[in-house]
Order: structure tokens, then C-alpha cells, then sequence
């Protein structure tokens, strides 16, 4: 399936090229093709090129010797396909850099930017795509579920996800929302609200989540964060509002009225440790009044230290 | 015998005739079909910004057959990401159309797919547009001169009937 989605990617005349790329694609985390330049592929934070016949080798400082190399021309081909030769469709997303196309994988993109008075209005001559994987992990975040329920209420406790780029925050958050929203044998399921401004937690593609995000979540596609946030709240009485990276003060504004009104929180932010989260001045009214009880600290490969209010390490 | 003879010809010519009459009037309905998709089309694009393919396939909705199965086809094929370009798709798709068109207006309909890839939504339905207004002028003429050519293929189918029987008289 996700072997078929990776292959999708490429239009019929680079198939070939792609299809070794496409069946080991459990490790592939980003595709980068520029105009003219060999094609990188990376995995598990190495990076290999592709080469003319499809294979891939460890690439090595600037010795590319037999490197696939696309040209303009196969590379605006392969974006107008990639937007299904509707790039006016993708304007939106595409003003932010990037489009989520089919399987939930996002495209980034760069080339010349159209600047107007009103900022940069789009992207044209786009010689530079940066295909990232979506990787969807199952139970990632089992071990730590049973710590995020009150005992008493079963409600879920307001969750705050921290970790440096890349360490898997949306991958766990996406984990959790899909394990609250379906429920299990112990903890019942809740009406979830995702508000996934870069389409990174659902991976929506035409508003349609390509990831599973649970039978009880509602997805608020593209939509800035502070903005979704009130209008999944009036709209779609949630249980549970998830957000992604939260990194400016209207998010905690949003935030801060939505815990007035009960809702749970389950949000991700950049960051190394709690201590350096409680010192961001605008993250301190959320911190002031208590609000979050449990604190989810990523590392490598997944590994989560889980503290509650106190400090106190839980996981 | 002879008469029966004159009265066969005369209904085969009068048939050609009708026939040529019949034409005329289906290019007119199929061209107005199209140029009626052809305007879903454009206003799914410049209204709600939909897709190529989501644009086909809304339109299939409202369309008769076989547009409508030729609107999905294409639009299933662009949503699989068959790998194929959308205009070889539309070419590909349309020979379910061949039967139903006149040559010329076939080899212009495959044509119309060629110019994708706009940035801007206005630019997409501009070139769209070119199409739509070219079927609108084709239509307008058509229906202008549908009476005066209908009349001429019947006169013409009836005449000659006449001619060719005394001829053989």
C-alpha cells in the first residue's frame, strides 16, 4: 500500500526509476529532486543518490558519478502532475511552500517566488521538490496512554509534546489522537478535533485524512491554528482539540481560552527539555495556571519520558 | 415493376437526404453538450477552485451520456495517479466519443486538454474559455444556418430522386 503511494508520486515515464526507491520505502523519510542535479534520496539520516538506472548508492561529498539527473522539464512535468495539472487548486498551500498530495506525504517546493505588496503570492518556475514521507507508526504511543486519563473522570489530561525536529512529534501526536478517538477495551472513545494547519498530522489530501486518525476525529485542513481552534470549538463540540507546534503567542491565547471552556489539549512544541519550555515568556500563562498535566519528552527513536505537573517522571 | 423501381429510388434519395438532416441536428445537439461541459468545467475551476479532476467529475453529474462516462473516466484515472498525463488521458478516454462526432469537431475536442498547468485559476479557465467560445461561434452559425440547410438537404434528397426517375423514364 504505502510501496503503491510512494510509486503514485512519479508520473508513467519515471516509474521505472522510482520503483526501488518505491519497495523499500519502510525507511525512506525524503526524496529531494532538483533541475538538473542528481536526485538525493535519504534514509535513516544517510543520503544516497539515484542513479541513472535506478539504483541507489551512498552518496559521497560531490562524487556522483552515474547520478540520475532530471531536467527542467521532467521536473515541472512531474510537479504539474504531482498537482494533477491543477497547480491554481494548490495556490493556498503553495504560498506556505509545500502541498500534501495523495497518500499524505508532503511536497516541498522552491523556485522563484511571485512577491506582490501583499508578500510572496506563489511560487513559479519551481525547479526544487522535497518529497517527505509520510510514516504513520501504530501504537507508538501505547506505552504511554494508560498516563493520560484521570482516573476518575476518564477524561484525557491537557498533554504537551516536546522534542527537537525530527524526533517524531507528529508521529506520536497522530498516534495519541487516533488511539483517544477510537478508544479501547479500557478508556472510552472521544470526540477529537484536529486542526492541522500544515497538513502534517492527518495528511489530508483534498480534505480527506490519508493517515488514520480515529473514527471520532474531525480534520480542520490548512487552517491557521489560532483561527481553527475557535471554529472547531463552536463547530464541532470537541472532546479533544489536537494541534501541531504550537510557536506563537495567538496559539496560546487560542489555547488558554479553550481550556476555559474545558476542552482537553493535546499539543506538540520544539524544544529540548521542560525547562527550557517553562522559560519562553509567551508559553507562561499556560504554565501559571497549571493547566497541563502531562508533559511527553522525545528522543531518539521514539523513546518518550513522560512527566506529570509535579515533575514527576511517570514513563 | 419500373414503378416500383421509381418509387425505391425516390425513398432512398429522400433517406439520404433526411438522413443529412438528421446529422445536422445531432452535430448541433453534441456540440451543445459539449460546450455545456465545457462551462461546468470552467465554473468548478474559477468558482471553487476544484481540480482538473474534480472538476470532470462534478461535471459527469450533470451530464447526459456518454459525456458523463467519458467525464469519469478520465477524472477516476487522474484520481489513481495512473502515472499518465491528462492530456493523453483525455484523448485515450475520448475514443468513446468518436462514434457520436463529427471528425472535425473530434479532432478539436482532443485538443482542448492541451494547455494545463496554470498557476492561477483565471489563466486554467482563460484557456478553457477559448474552447467553450470557439463551440459558441461554431453553434451560433450552426443554428443560424439550420433551417436554410435543412431545407436544401431535403429539397436535394427529393429532387434528385425525381431527377435520377426521370432519367430513367
Amino acid at each position: 500500500m504505502k510501496e503503491k503511494s510512494v510509486l503514485q508520486l512519479f508520473p508513467g515515464s519515471l516509474r521505472p526509476l522510482f520503483e526501488g526507491v518505491a519497495k523499500r520505502c519502510f525507511d525512506l523519510s525524503e526524496i529531494r529532486i532538483r533541475a538538473e542535479r542528481p536526485v538525493m534520496i535519504y534514509r535513516r539520516g544517510k543520503e544516497y543518490y539515484l542513479t541513472e538506472k535506478g539504483e541507489e548508492k551512498l552518496a559521497e561529498a560531490n562524487k556522483t558519478p552515474d547520478a540520475l539527473c532530471l531536467e527542467t522539464g521532467q521536473v515541472d512535468n512531474l510537479f504539474s502532475y504531482l498537482c494533477q495539472y491543477s497547480p491554481y487548486a494548490y495556490s493556498e498551500a503553495l504560498k506556505q511552500g509545500f502541498l500534501t498530495v495523495t497518500g499524505g506525504h508532503r511536497v516541498g517546493v522552491a523556485g522563484q517566488a511571485i512577491r506582490t505588496e501583499d508578500g510572496i503570492s506563489g511560487i513559479r518556475n519551481i525547479r526544487f521538490l522535497n518529497i517527505r514521507i509520510s510514516h504513520e507508526i501504530k501504537g507508538c504511543a501505547t506505552s504511554v496512554l494508560p498516563f493520560l486519563y484521570e482516573k476518575e473522570t476518564d477524561k484525557v489530561h491537557n498533554c504537551l509534546i516536546i522534542a527537537p525536529p525530527g524526533m517524531g512529534k507528529t508521529t506520536m501526536l497522530r498516534d495519541m489522537i487516533r488511539q483517544i478517538s477510537d478508544g479501547s477495551d479500557v478508556h472510552r472513545g472521544s470526540v477529537v478535533s484536529v486542526v492541522d494547519e500544515r497538513s502534517e498530522i492527518a495528511g489530508c489530501f483534498m480534505g480527506q485524512p490519508q493517515n488514520d486518525v480515529g473514527m471520532r476525529t474531525d480534520v480542520l485542513d490548512a487552517c491557521p491554528k489560532a483561527f481553527g481552534m475557535e471554529m472547531m470549538l463552536r463547530s464541532m463540540a470537541p472532546e479533544v482539540i489536537a494541534v501541531d507546534e504550537i510557536a506563537v503567542r495567538e496559539d496560546v491565547e487560542t489555547l488558554l481560552l479553550l481550556l476555559h471552556c474545558g476542552i482537553r489539549v493535546i499539543a506538540t512544541i520544539h524544544g529540548d527539555s521542560l525547562e527550557e519550555i517553562m522559560e519562553k515568556p509567551y508559553l507562561h500563562p499556560l504554565f501559571e495556571a497549571l493547566y497541563f498535566k502531562r508533559f511527553l519528552l522525545l528522543g531518539e527513536r521514539y523513546s518518550a519520558c513522560l512527566y506529570d505537573e509535579k515533575g514527576e517522571r511517570l514513563v | 415493376m419500373k414503378w416500383i423501381g421509381f418509387l425505391l429510388v425516390l425513398a432512398g434519395t429522400c433517406g439520404v437526404g433526411f438522413s443529412l438532416v438528421g446529422e445536422y441536428t445531432m452535430r448541433i445537439r453534441v456540440l451543445s453538450q459539449i460546450r455545456d461541459m465545457m462551462h461546468y468545467i470552467n465554473d468548478l475551476i474559477t468558482i471553487e477552485y476544484a481540480t482538473l479532476p474534480e472538476a470532470f467529475r462534478k461535471a459527469a453529474e450533470r451530464m447526459e451520456k456518454p459525456f458523463s462516462g467519458f467525464l469519469k473516466r478520465v477524472s477516476d484515472r487522474m484520481d489513481d495517479f495512473s502515472g499518465e498525463d491528462v492530456s493523453f488521458l483525455w484523448k485515450h478516454s475520448a475514443t468513446m466519443l468518436k462514434d457520436v462526432m463529427n471528425k472535425k469537431d473530434y479532432q478539436e475536442f482532443l485538443g482542448c486538454m492541451k494547455q494545463t498547468g496554470f498557476s492561477d485559476a483565471k489563466g486554467q479557465s482563460r484557456a478553457l474559455k477559448a474552447y467553450e467560445q470557439r463551440l459558441e461561434l461554431q453553434l451560433h452559425q450552426l443554428s443560424e444556418q439550420k433551417e436554410e440547410k435543412c431545407k436544401l438537404y431535403r429539397t436535394l434528397g427529393i429532387m434528385s430522386g425525381v431527377f435520377v426517375c426521370i432519367l430513367l423514364f
